[in-house]
């Protein structure tokens, strides 16, 4: 085989087509097939649907209190999303809602006490998380499966309750009061805000997953050993997934402290991080998609059943009752396991090994 | 002086206290392998318990926790058989249903009985003067209780052909399949002596303490910290961590104002975790 | 692994179904309006959750309130009679379920007077109901930025809270406890303490009573209260220890640990939390020197209705069920001041409500003050009943004119 021809599918390997796409170059598949097999095509005209649909909703059902509830549902999308995201590289950080946290903290104080712009600090606050991430995954990177994600969640718990110690700045448990919002009046503007930090944010991490270094993240996560064997630096690359994913974090807490103009400790405590896995888990962690539709469900079924009051938490237990006894794969696994029985293939995966 | 004789008691009483609700988690920790995130739940659950035999059933305050024990060491079983053991090994699944658990019993007992302030009956009124502090018979009770279930735990385990039994099945699950044990008998034992620990600690701090259905929330963190310090497969190693985390929680909020507190354990706790990631008496390399 | 492949597309398509159709759908649905005249009332309280054993009974006792109100004729505006109709929302304990509540109130039900939430969530709630214009009255307040002050111009405080009770405290000790000069102040550290603590100490003083040291603050999340109840022990200068805030099972840990360690000073626990409660949880033998500014149900001095939502709700809920009233105190305040202003406007409601000094409230004559204080005209006091436990036996010390707040 020529030198350039093979350079030249490793280029197409390398950006993510897989071998139907060069088998269809090079003639061997027609092109029809390719298009229906080919990754990520049916997926996209999906979301695509998803999100016009999303747009458009504001024109059509103009109650304020669905499009919160839908803001919501974005803001913790893009936090359980780039939560999945570090868990490709096989670790599990139980600290993501304290991260969220940070970011929110960061954006809250420097605007509220410092007056910099909202626009300004947002991202900031969403990079500073990320360097956070970095430095503290360094050592913590060291520590294997149980014990990183207990350290983790030490950690997490930690960051919060130095936000109640030093209560003069950050309002203490109580919590920070008196953010600026970004927009007054109505909620439209923030829907088309969030609308667009989730389209950004999943297109982004699907990016960073499926380039090159996510595949190298999950040749680390599956074998370590073999991994460092072909020349992948593991700790460079755990701590870029950790960076990544905390970015995306404290980019939605950021958001939402100035959404909800209040930042409070309890938002992000331990049990908020347990209902972010709770979110990755329910719609399936082996699915770049099961986040979405984890967080989707999770906090659009409890939220339509309120009038249960003193019951309601019932609900989210059965849901999740329910995931975990027929559904091991999570809802995602369904989808995948439906569509390819459907087309009568035996499973669907996400990457195809060649 | 009194304040440092006091301190000194609350120290001994925390710590056995801790101890004591952390060796139902430890016990199914070291010999199922589960993290059994439910456990604050069910150390609540317990307690509530209790309180129900001893109040609303009128019996002896020491009765109760004689058979709110052997009731959750029941509940113990049955939940070793449903949660635990289809999920053996896939850490995910374990902390979703121990969640949903966690959400299902802290609803039902909110309920139910969540809206007034409950306390055991003492197990012990009265107290007694040593020097200049005031020690109360409660806190003896509790203390002397933590320390026997301790000491009874590490003689199950090691001493005792069942506690042999689930050592073995914590090292290596063929291999005591292959020695003819029964696996499934011993591991419901376990879950059965895990939760039963836990009740007896729910009881004992709602009667030292109060009720409440969100207590096993905040336990729920200490005794992870206390286990994960002590590391994996460690029962005695709780002594040690158990009698540092009463030492912080104990002298803490004498010395400093306010919230720092409650971070101050979690901070060492932390710094400590990366200094020795395995925990500092566990058994694994 | 097989799935039962029928069964579960069926789920999934009902999850989606419930998810993007049902939703949207079912709050859209106005509520089904009754023949008589009605009057919607948004409550906020938490009633699942961590603050549910302070809310739910609240809760409860408000719509016990309700139908008394209603059964007394409701509201009346320009001759016409309107019932009051509860509409109720659970904050869950959380933030976002407090934004999420407040929400569905204001947009979805559209209601424009609301009762609640609690304290520290109430700015969170105050984002979304302000701009709204939606009426608000909290039952339970500190003095933190954004609870009750110029920056909430539609939110009110309905009855005694932190605050006002420490105007009790005084009243009482120069009454019961003439030679009590001193105190130490004990306070949960919830972020409120920058706040509440330098409020509540120059209305102590500037009545006589000296703060001794600075605030005794305890984490939140304590679990055992001995070492906080060490600490208030130390302080030997002070005749006597004040808690303004916080709730149940604190107030039981510190005085159990207080007379544990000899600690014979009176505490005062001057939140409405039931005597009844903490006499079983402290054990006989640390029964003694607590006051409280609880409700007894079987005090005969209570002024008829409170009396008999009381009634109602002992009949109800059992003797032991605390008598916070709070919230129907609030629901009454809104029903002077709504019958004051003739109008359900309620920016007339506001502005009426907030030129008055002095108001009809369920305990008797009561004043609306806080200029001074809060920085708006927008608190309410009344007089409070104080309980006194000694030796095991409670006894009501009778009522005390807590004034208006400056």
């Amino acid at each position: 085989m020529k030198p350039d021809n093979r350079q030249r599918q490793i280029k197409q390997a390398d950006k993510g087509r897989g071998h139907m796409e060069n088998d269809r170059r090079a003639g061997k598949v027609p092109l029809l097939e390719a298009k229906a097999r080919g990754r990520g095509y049916g997926k996209a005209l999906v979301l695509g649907v998803l999100v016009a649909i999303a747009a458009l909703m504001p024109l059509f059902r103009d109650s304020a209190y669905i499009l919160h509830v839908l803001i919501l549902a974005f803001i913790y999308t893009v936090a359980s999303v780039s939560l999945r995201t570090i868990t490709v590289s096989g670790q599990f950080p139980l600290a993501h809602g304290a991260f969220m946290g940070i970011g929110a903290y960061l954006t809250g104080m420097t605007t509220k006490w410092l007056g910099w712009p909202p626009w300004f600090t947002i991202p900031s606050a969403a990079l500073v998380t990320a360097a956070i991430g970095m430095l503290v995954g360094f050592p913590f990177s060291r520590l294997r499966a149980l014990y990183y994600a207990m350290g983790s969640l030490f950690f997490g718990i930690g960051v919060l309750r130095i936000a109640y110690a030093f209560g003069r700045y950050t309002g203490g448990y109580s919590g920070l009061v008196g953010v600026p919002p970004l927009f007054t009046g109505s909620k439209v503007p923030y829907y088309y805000l969030f609308l667009a930090m989730v389209v950004f944010s999943t297109a982004a991490l699907y990016r960073f997953e499926f380039s090159r270094i996510g595949t190298n993240l999950k040749a680390i996560a599956q074998s370590h050993l073999v991994a460092s064997s072909v020349g992948i630096n593991e700790g460079f690359h755990r701590i870029l997934a950790v960076g990544v994913g905390c970015f995306f974090a404290g980019l939605a807490g950021a958001g939402y402290a100035h959404y909800n103009c209040v930042v409070s400790p309890g938002s992000f405590d331990f049990m908020a991080t347990m209902w972010l896995m709770m979110y990755v888990l329910v719609g399936g962690m082996d699915s770049f998609f099961g986040p979405i539709i984890g967080t989707f469900v999770l906090i659009l079924i409890p939220e339509s059943l309120r009038d249960l009051k003193i019951y309601a938490p019932f609900v989210s237990a059965v849901i999740l009752g329910i995931v975990v006894y027929l559904m091991p794969k999570g809802l995602a696994g369904l989808f995948k396991a439906l569509t390819s029985w459907r087309r009568g293939e035996d499973r669907g995966e996400t990457s195809r090994a060649p | 002086m009194e304040l440092l004789a006091t301190t000194a008691a609350n120290v001994l009483v925390l710590s056995s206290l801790y101890i004591l609700v952390a060796l139902g988690f430890a016990f199914l920790f070291n010999m199922l392998g589960v993290l059994n995130l439910a456990h604050g739940a069910i150390y609540m659950v317990g307690g509530y318990v209790g309180f129900a035999l001893a109040i609303a059933f009128g019996m002896n305050v020491w009765l109760a926790l004689l058979l709110t024990t052997v009731i959750m060491g029941a509940f113990g079983a049955v939940l070793e058989r449903l949660c635990f053991r289809p999920f053996a090994g896939d850490f995910n699944r374990t902390v979703m249903i121990c969640v949903a658990v966690t959400v299902a019993l802290q609803t039902a007992v909110n309920i139910i009985a969540g809206t007034r302030t409950l306390a055991l009956p003492s197990f012990a009124e009265g107290g007694l003067h040593i020097g200049i502090a005031y020690v109360s018979y409660e806190r003896i009770v509790t203390f002397g209780i933590g320390a026997v279930l301790l000491l009874a735990t590490m003689l199950f385990v090691n001493r005792t052909k069942w506690g042999q039994q689930m050592q073995a099945i914590s090292q290596n699950v063929e291999a005591a399949v292959l020695q003819g044990i029964n696996v499934r008998a011993i591991s419901g034992i376990a879950s059965a002596i895990g939760c039963a620990l836990a009740a007896i600690a729910g009881c004992l701090v709602g009667a030292y303490l109060n009720l409440g259905p969100f207590m096993g929330d905040l336990m729920l963190v200490k005794v992870l910290m206390l286990v994960i310090l002590a590391g994996a497969g460690s029962t005695s190693g709780l002594f040690i961590t158990g009698f540092a985390l009463g030492i912080i929680d104990g002298i803490v909020p004498v010395v400093a104002n306010g919230a720092i507190s409650d971070g101050a354990a979690v901070i060492i706790v932390v710094v400590l975790l990366l200094l020795k990631p395995q925990g500092f008496f566990g058994h694994e390399a | 692994m097989k799935y039962g492949k029928l069964t579960c597309l069926a789920f999934v398509v009902v999850v989606l179904v419930l998810a993007f159709v049902v939703l949207p759908v079912a709050t859209g649905y106005a509520q089904t309006k009754s023949s008589e005249a009605t009057l919607d009332i948004g409550l906020l309280f938490g009633l699942t959750g961590f603050i549910s054993s302070r809310d739910l009974p609240d809760y409860n006792e408000t719509l016990i309130a309700a139908d008394v109100l209603n059964e007394r004729g409701g509201v009346t505006v320009k001759g016409q009679k309107y019932k009051f109709r509860m509409v109720a929302e659970d904050t869950k304990s959380t933030m976002d379920g407090v934004a999420s509540a407040a929400n569905r109130l204001a947009f979805d039900k559209k209601v424009k007077f609301v009762i609640g939430p609690l304290d520290f969530f109430a700015p969170a709630a105050n984002q979304v109901l302000n701009p709204a214009k939606v009426l608000r009255v909290l039952h339970w307040s500190g003095i933190s930025p954004g609870e009750v002050d110029a920056s909430t111009p539609y939110t009110f405080l309905g009855g005694n809270a932190t605050v006002a009770n420490a105007l009790t405290v005084v009243k009482y000790l120069k009454k019961a406890y003439p030679n009590v000069k001193k105190i130490a102040f004990v306070t949960p550290d919830d972020g409120s303490v920058p706040y509440l603590f330098p409020a509540i100490k120059g209305l102590l003083e500037s009545n006589g009573i000296t703060v001794v040291g600075d605030a005794i603050a305890f984490a939140n999340e304590a679990q055992d209260y001995s070492p906080i109840s060490a600490k208030i022990n130390a302080v030997k200068e002070a005749d006597a220890a004040a808690q303004f805030n916080g709730h149940l099972p604190q107030i039981c840990g510190i005085v159990k640990g207080l007379r544990q360690l000899g600690n014979t000073k009176p505490y005062y626990a001057a939140v409405p939390t039931a005597m009844s409660e903490i006499v079983p949880i402290i054990g006989k033998t640390a029964a003694k020197d607590v006051i409280t500014n609880s409700i007894s149900y079987d005090d005969p001095s209570i002024p008829p209705i409170a009396k008999e939502i009381c009634d109602k709700t002992v009949a109800k809920y059992g003797k032991e069920y605390s008598l916070y009233l709070n919230g129907a105190q609030s629901l009454y305040a809104l029903k002077v001041a709504i019958e004051a202003a003739q109008s359900f406007d309620t920016t007339v409601v506001k502005t009426k409500w907030e030129s008055m000094t002095k108001m009809d409230t369920l305990f008797g004559p009561g004043n609306v003050g806080g200029k001074k204080t809060f920085g708006i005209n927008h608190v309410v006091t009344h007089p409070q009943v104080v309980q006194v436990l000694k030796n095991g036996v409670v006894t009501s010390a009778g009522w005390f004119d807590t004034g208006m707040i400056p």
